[in-house]
């Protein structure tokens, strides 16, 4: 009967050193509750202000309930004593600090602070320590000495079980203690949890702009946090126990995807949608969901939490540019097919109307030839105009093709000298002009990247024009240059021929676009407007200044310069 | 080469560009001997002796084809290309003469392995010149293939 003894007294040692805990902890709260409204009141004293009434509230509220319950709890004489010395203590207490606030409040600072200064309060409360600081000491005594009971009582039953051979009591001893260390640890524990649980359960149900619920393994709906109500209009009494399908459209809901989702869930341990789901009054939004399967510690699936997001906004902004994007690609492509349609028309346009011309043109000069004799003066004449007429608009048809066909060709790049491009040109067209006095400066220009044929063609429409334009001039200059405009490298073709009023220049470069008559200077307005062609293919731009008989400068750039052309190398 | 040989071939569907361009050559005493074929298939016919062309001496062939592109029927490439691809045949100088200044057709063109590819000018002068000019190139100062240029490797 030993073991049954060592037992018992060890039982008994616990629970007595339990009590020695609770009330030394109970007493050690009263003081700091104490300290709490106190606090409190000197604040309310000083500054007169309300909002310091709530800690000295709520602390003589909690001091109120402390008393109690350390009265509750205490059982020995000693304890009875100090209980009977710190009730009328603690009153005394209470009643000064109610009696200066009172007296603050109706009579001001000085009244309550002879109060104060009376030092009433100061005695009750060093009293008041003094009783609780014995009663701890003496609770922390108490535990020691029952630990050291406890030591000596495990001590006295392994000697037993080392005389008696009782194994299955010794084992009996060492699980009870073991059991009382882990049963009072997990019930922390387990109370630590409960708390973090709770507050968790109380942050994801004021959580708004989600909706946060779960899911039985069935997929009906187990929880339901102010998100989802605010989200899909549903209450938590309207909604749980339903099943979770109800949230799709029903284009979804009968191709299954519900089931789809949660299955997804439960294979993968979560999955992610976007989609569209339906709120309680029949309105859609795009939500962003989560599923993630919940399992226990077996790997059971208990269930689902889903969580869900309105999407709405962000969705309808992806939606406007995806379909802004598109249409912008579709108009480009159609631009740009009805820029092949044109530029095909006109080229099958200016290649089949040749063939007349040359009919007209051949047929009318082998009337002159072979008829003259039979032909008037006038009819002469007459036929003189249709060649004419045939010959321009054989240039026009050949101008548009070229500007057709320059919209068309890609470009083939190479690094070329303008000085080169522009010697070729002005070769030729020295050549045509040989009557003329024409004076011509050229400078020394870039190397640059581009289509040489095609920069050729600027060099012959501008250099033609200044050519054309000074016709009237006795002297004619005409200078080829670059220069800096706007900090960038210009080159520039200058004459000092007829010029043009500068409130034309934006026609200058439109097709069929003339600033003079045809009596004056021909042309068929198309030139201008393939140099610009060309330029703007290059990257380039292209602009004028000029002023009515004052001469005309034409500028350009094209792509980036690579070095200066020499005009004295080779 | 026997007098009545055909000197040169007008491959041309448009009648008034055959007239205008015969008018040319003869004023260049250069059309005795031209034989027209109006599209790609009579043009074939006649260089491989076959159709209406049946019983002509393939071995007397012409000295210079003038080739439009648009034909009907078989069109100036495709005739281009067969002249080129036969032994009795890819000698013959051919000349295109056409409208087109298109990039594409000239490439083909030089590819299959024409001779020269000519623009037809608009204006009479200059067409007439341009004609003066290719068939006094092609029959007087070049010399022609001799025989074995015909016969297979």
């Amino acid at each position: 009967m030993l073991s049954y003894e060592t037992t018992k007294a060890l039982i008994q040692i616990e629970a007595a050193r339990d009590h020695n805990r609770e009330v030394r902890e109970t007493a050690q709260l009263l003081l700091t509750e104490l300290d709490d409204a106190e606090t409190g009141q000197r604040g309310y004293l000083i500054t007169g202000k309300e909002p310091y009434l709530q800690p000295y509230n709520e602390a003589t509220k909690a001091i109120r309930q402390t008393v109690r319950s350390l009265d509750r709890s205490i059982h020995s004489p000693f304890e009875r004593q100090e209980m009977e010395q710190l009730k009328p203590l603690i009153a005394m207490k209470l009643a000064e600090l109610q009696e200066t606030i009172d007296l603050r409040r109706t009579k001001g600072f000085a009244a309550a602070d002879q109060i104060v200064l009376s030092n009433r309060g100061k005695r009750a409360m060093d009293e008041i320590r003094k009783v609780i600081g014995a009663m701890i000491g003496r609770e922390d005594v108490l535990l020691d000495q029952g630990r050291s009971a406890a030591q000596s009582s495990a001590s006295r039953a392994l000697i037993a079980l080392a005389g008696g051979g009782l194994l299955s009591v010794g084992l009996l001893l060492f699980v009870f203690i073991v059991l009382t260390q882990e049963i009072r640890l997990r019930k922390r524990t387990e109370e630590a949890l409960r708390e973090s649980e709770e507050r968790l359960l109380l942050v994801i149900e004021g959580v708004k702009g989600y909706a946060i619920f779960m899911l039985d393994p069935e997929g009906n709906v187990l929880t339901w946090n102010a998100g989802a109500e605010r989200l899909k209009g549903y209450r938590a009494d309207e909604i749980i126990g339903k099943h979770f399908s109800i949230f799709y459209t029903p284009e979804d809901a009968a191709a299954g995807k519900p089931a789809h989702e949660l299955a997804a869930a439960e294979a993968e341990s979560r999955t992610a949608d976007e989609g569209w789901r339906v709120r309680k009054d029949g309105s859609r939004f795009w939500a962003s969901v989560t599923i993630t399967a919940l399992r226990d510690d077996a790997g059971k699936l208990r269930g689902f939490s889903k969580i869900t997001r309105d999407d709405t906004v962000r969705h309808g902004a992806e939606e406007a540019a995806k379909q802004a994007s598109a249409a912008l690609a579709r108009r480009t492509a159609e631009l740009e097919a009805a820029n092949k349609e044109l530029e095909a028309f006109t080229y099958s346009v200016s290649h089949d109307l040749r063939a007349p011309l040359r009919h007209v043109d051949g047929f009318s000069k082998l009337l002159l030839e072979e008829n003259a004799a039979s032909l008037s003066d006038e009819a002469k004449r007459y036929l003189g105009f249709v060649r004419e007429g045939v010959i321009q608009m054989g240039r026009l048809v050949d101008d548009l093709l070229n500007l057709a066909r320059v919209g068309r060709k890609e470009l083939s790049v190479q690094v070329a000298g303008l000085n080169s491009l522009a010697d070729e040109v002005m070769a030729e067209l020295k050549h045509d002009c040989a009557a003329r006095s024409i004076e011509w400066k050229v400078q020394p220009l870039p190397f640059v990247e581009c289509d040489p044929a095609l920069m050729k063609q600027v060099f012959a429409n501008l250099l033609s024009n200044a050519v054309k334009y000074t016709r009237p001039r006795e002297r004619a200059v005409i200078e080829v240059g670059t220069a800096q405009e706007n900090g960038q490298a210009v080159v520039y073709v200058r004459d000092n021929g007829v010029g043009f009023n500068m409130k034309y220049a934006d026609k200058l470069f439109g097709v069929f676009q003339r600033l003079h008559r045809s009596e004056d200077f021909e042309g068929t307005g198309v030139g201008l407007a393939t140099v610009q062609r060309i330029i703007h293919k290059h990257g380039g731009r292209i602009w004028a200044k000029a002023a009515l008989d004052q001469g005309a400068t034409f500028y350009f750039t094209v792509g980036k310069a690579e070095s200066r052309e020499s005009k004295n190398e080779i | 080469m026997s007098e009545g040989d055909v000197q040169i071939l007008l491959v041309e569907d448009n009648p008034r560009d055959v007239e205008l361009t015969l008018h040319a050559l003869r004023k260049e005493k250069l059309a005795n001997n031209v034989e027209v074929a109006r599209d790609g298939e009579e043009a074939l016919d006649f260089l491989f002796c076959r159709g209406k062309y049946a019983g002509r001496n393939g071995k007397n062939q012409p000295r210079l084809v003038l080739l439009d592109l648009k034909l009907p029927k078989v069109d100036g490439l495709q005739v281009l290309r067969e002249i080129k691809n036969q032994p009795s045949t890819q000698a013959i100088p051919v000349v295109i003469l056409t409208s087109s200044r298109e990039e594409k057709d000239m490439v083909s063109g030089y590819k299959l392995g024409v001779n020269a590819y000519i623009q037809k000018p608009v204006d009479f002068e200059q067409f007439r010149e341009m004609i003066k000019e290719v068939g006094l190139f092609w029959l007087v100062v070049n010399q022609p293939p001799p025989l074995a240029a015909f016969q297979p490797k």
